[in-house]
């Protein structure tokens, strides 16, 4: 009878026994797995789990929890897990973990298997760079030197020039007035000609007759002489009007200057989209890692609460807490050694986290995390998380160093493009996060190395060595981002003294080959109008010295005659003078000039000795010596040679 | 062999075979109680140890405590209604806040209305099921012994010395 009642109870303590001893780690086990496949929605894979009740502990080895958007990958694997509950706290059915430890802690490491749960439908691979921002920034960087580059060729582009229309107009109206002018000076040509040829037809016959057909001639003449006149009179009247118009032009010149010289003062770079371009990927990637720490730290308040609370069943929980209340779960000293990537290079951190719970009103003091990481880039990084009021505030201090080169670009490499490298970064940050509000700063200092400007040809040579000449001399680099608005649409704002820098570089390589552009648009301008100029002037000079030249002789005879003519109508020009004003005339030659000489001597001799030469006189019987001056006789009738006409004598005809 | 099965007789025995009316009906009235009692915390723990810690026929308590599992979910309802009237009392608020900081009794899950209530029905049923299931007890327990009895298994583990020792009892 004693042993029926002793071995049954007996048994069932040994197999309560046996649960305990051998049963809870693979339950623990198992709800473990199931708990955070629950969470992270891929496979959870726990080596071993150990447990102890004296003092309340458990120990995880091998634990890896598989990435649900990564293929084959776990988002984060660790050695060791080891937490150390507080007995007071657990018997009351509170989580208080004293200490723990995560020892060999990896982010993002390969795995066997694919990890996933369940591969219902083949997931996009996540785009692990925030896209619009970096597209945003990217594009604001390749708009700024593609604008100054249209900007440079549109101020090099001479048609935008008014000289340029003016000077162009200005040939043009001209071009075709002295075509007009041309054109007639040509008609002079074959007048003066035919002018010419009535002079040789006039030294036929006898003297009369020339002197008739003198008369036609010199009529003839003075109309020639009268439209060369008219035509000369043109020439010089246009002379106010070319130097107006050579006014115009040079007022269009000193616009152009004063143009040139506005643009210029407005062509300057926007220092902030070039800072941008040159920094905003690469600013941005590391602000939206601190904030992704942020948003970390932050959330995990959520999915802690989620956890803690039990899956409630049916009925009601009533809440006996107000004698002691606190949180249901306390991590109040876990420290985290393991390896992570910063940027791409695994690096050995410490880490120690205190006061996580799912209650920090509860608990009343923040979270706090502090990071410190080693190797070549050594990071350190305080999240503190204050959720002890109802507006919960996060703030984050972070210093990281990178003593690798940080290569940068701005533009597109086809184009015009800006590179340089970074040494010695240093980063600096601080945010606070007040709610969903973020304000704070990200502060970047380094030194910058190979600043290289480069372009295609599109851009002059000239600007390219000029701008690297200007570039030389940047030797840091200091860059903040201001973050304010929401943690989902962040407002970012970058300034940094090096897109100012480098703005004043490529504004002094763009001033100064846009000065000498303007200069050579100047001289070109100039040359252009003179070279016009200098052409209508020596295509008149030459049309007009030519004209005169074919003509000289023509004119100067027809002046001679419309002279003579002049004479002949007045009526007081008596034989003698009249063949002496043609012989000394150019009107006859040389050889003609001397026979009318010969012929006047011999006609002045008998007039003054008043007897026939003595050829004459020998052929002419009865009139022996010299005939007398006698009333009527032809002696008589001839004028006086020699001795000054009386004033009866020249009014009579 | 016989160490073997001597232990797994004597359960069999203490189990099914020597068991008075009161002890079935006892069993019956605790296997109700921890039947209606929801698992997963330690209130039932408790109580399956003390069940088990007393004199009773473990059987029926086992099987009646599987049996009201099941059927206790359809009656959810009704122990919540007790569970908040009972938890819900402001003058008991007290003591339900000091058993609540007493160590381990926040694992029996006593503050939900659905535990409390079930505990409460299943106390109140101890009782009233003693005394009706006892005479159905002593009416059919000697029939059950007899019927158990010609189990093979029964058979081949208690062997022929007590096999002889039920027929002493039947005489």
């Amino acid at each position: 009878m004693r042993w029926t009642y002793i071995i049954p109870r007996l048994i069932i303590v040994g197999l309560l026994w046996g649960f305990l001893a051998l049963g809870v780690d693979p339950l623990l086990r198992y709800s473990a797995v199931q708990t955070f496949q629950s969470i992270t929605g891929a496979k959870v894979d726990v080596a071993d789990l150990t447990s102890t009740y004296f003092p309340p502990s458990i120990t995880i080895h091998g634990m890896a929890l598989a990435s649900p958007s990564h293929l084959g990958r776990n988002m984060v694997e660790f050695d060791e897990l080891h937490l150390r509950f507080e007995s007071h706290s657990l018997s009351r059915r509170r989580f208080v973990v004293e200490d723990g430890h995560v020892d060999g802690l990896r982010f993002d490491t390969r795995r066997s298997d694919d990890g996933q749960l369940e591969l219902s439908e083949e997931t996009e691979p996540r785009d692990t760079e925030p896209s619009w921002i970096t597209e945003k920034l990217t594009e604001l960087g390749d708009e700024w030197l593609s604008n100054l580059e249209e900007q440079i060729k549109a101020q090099l582009d001479p048609n935008t020039l008014e000289t340029y229309r003016v000077g162009t107009g200005v040939y043009d109206k001209w071009d075709a007035h002295f075509d007009v002018l041309v054109e007639r000076a040509k008609t002079f040509e074959p007048r003066a000609k035919a002018l010419k040829q009535n002079f040789a037809n006039a030294k036929k016959g006898d003297t009369l007759h020339q002197i008739e057909q003198y008369l036609t001639v010199a009529q003839e003449a003075e109309l020639i002489v009268r439209d060369a006149q008219t035509f000369r009179d043109d020439l010089t009247g246009i002379v106010p009007e070319v130097r107006n118009d050579f006014q115009l032009l040079n007022e269009a010149r000193l616009r152009d200057q004063e143009k040139v010289k506005h643009t210029l003062a407005l062509l300057k770079p926007d220092a902030r989209r070039i800072s941008q371009a040159l920094l905003g990927e690469t600013m941005y990637l590391r602000l939206q890692e601190t904030l992704s720490w942020v948003e970390l730290i932050r959330d995990y308040q959520h999915g802690l609460h989620d956890q803690i609370q039990p899956p409630r069943g049916s009925g009601q929980d009533f809440d006996f807490w107000a004698a002691n209340p606190a949180p249901g779960f306390v991590l109040r000293n876990l420290r985290l050694t393991g390896t992570m990537s910063i940027n791409r290079e695994s690096v050995p951190f410490q880490a120690l986290l205190t006061d996580v719970t799912e209650d920090p009103m509860l608990l009343g003091r923040p979270c706090v995390m502090s990071l410190t990481a080693d190797g070549s880039r050594p990071l350190q990084m305080k999240v503190t998380y204050d959720a002890t009021t109802e507006t919960s505030v996060t703030e984050m201090l972070a210093d990281f160093r990178d003593t690798n080169t940080i290569p940068l670009r701005a533009g597109k490499l086809d184009k015009a493009c800006l590179r340089a490298v970074l040494n010695n970064v240093s980063w600096q940050s601080r945010l606070v996060l007040v709610g969903n509000k973020i304000e704070g700063r990200l502060v970047l200092d380094s030194r910058l190395e190979q600043l290289e400007f480069s372009a295609n040809e599109d851009v002059r040579p000239e600007i390219v060595a000029v701008a690297n000449e200007a570039f030389a001399n940047l030797a840091s680099l200091n860059a903040i981002v201001q973050v304010s608005g929401t943690l989902r649409e962040p407002s970012i704002e970058l300034h940094s003294d090096v897109g100012e820098q480098v703005a004043s570089g490529v504004k002094v390589a763009f001033t100064h080959q846009l000065e000498a552009a303007k200069a050579k648009l100047i001289a070109e301008v100039s040359q252009y109008a003179d070279e016009h100029i200098e052409t209508l002037k020596n295509r008149f000079a030459a049309d007009y010295t030519r004209l005169l030249q074919d003509n000289k002789e023509l004119i100067q005879q027809a002046s001679e005659v419309r002279t003579l003519m002049a004479n002949l109508r007045s009526g007081n020009l008596d034989p003698a003078s009249l063949m002496k004003q043609v012989s000394n005339s150019s009107l006859i030659k040389e050889k003609d000039r001397e026979k009318i000489d010969q012929t006047m001597d011999k006609v002045s001799g008998v007039l003054r000795s008043a007897a026939l030469p003595s050829d004459i006189e020998k052929k002419i019987p009865g009139l022996p010596g010299i005939l007398p001056s006698t009333p009527g006789s032809l002696k008589s009738l001839l004028p006086r040679l020699g001795n000054p006409p009386s004033q009866d004598s020249k009014n009579k005809p | 062999m016989f160490l073997i099965l001597r232990p797994l007789r004597m359960l069999l025995k203490a189990l099914v075979i020597e068991s008075t009316p009161s002890q079935m009906s006892y069993g019956l009235a605790l296997g109700v109680m921890l039947g209606i009692v929801p698992k997963g915390n330690l209130l039932a723990i408790v109580l399956g140890f003390c069940i088990a810690a007393m004199r009773v026929n473990l059987a029926v308590t086992a099987c009646a405590a599987v049996a009201l599992t099941f059927a206790s979910s359809q009656l959810d309802s009704s122990f919540d209604r007790v569970g908040v009237f009972v938890l819900g009392q402001p003058s008991l608020r007290g003591l339900w806040e000091a058993v609540y900081d007493t160590p381990m009794m926040p694992w029996t899950n006593f503050n939900n209305s659905i535990v409390m209530g079930s505990f409460l029905c299943g106390l109140a049923l101890i009782w009233p099921v003693h005394r009706l299931s006892r005479p159905v007890f002593q009416k059919y327990s000697e029939k059950l012994s007899r019927h158990i009895r010609h189990w093979w298994i029964t058979k081949v583990l208690l062997g022929a010395e007590w096999a002889d020792r039920f027929s002493t009892l039947d005489a």
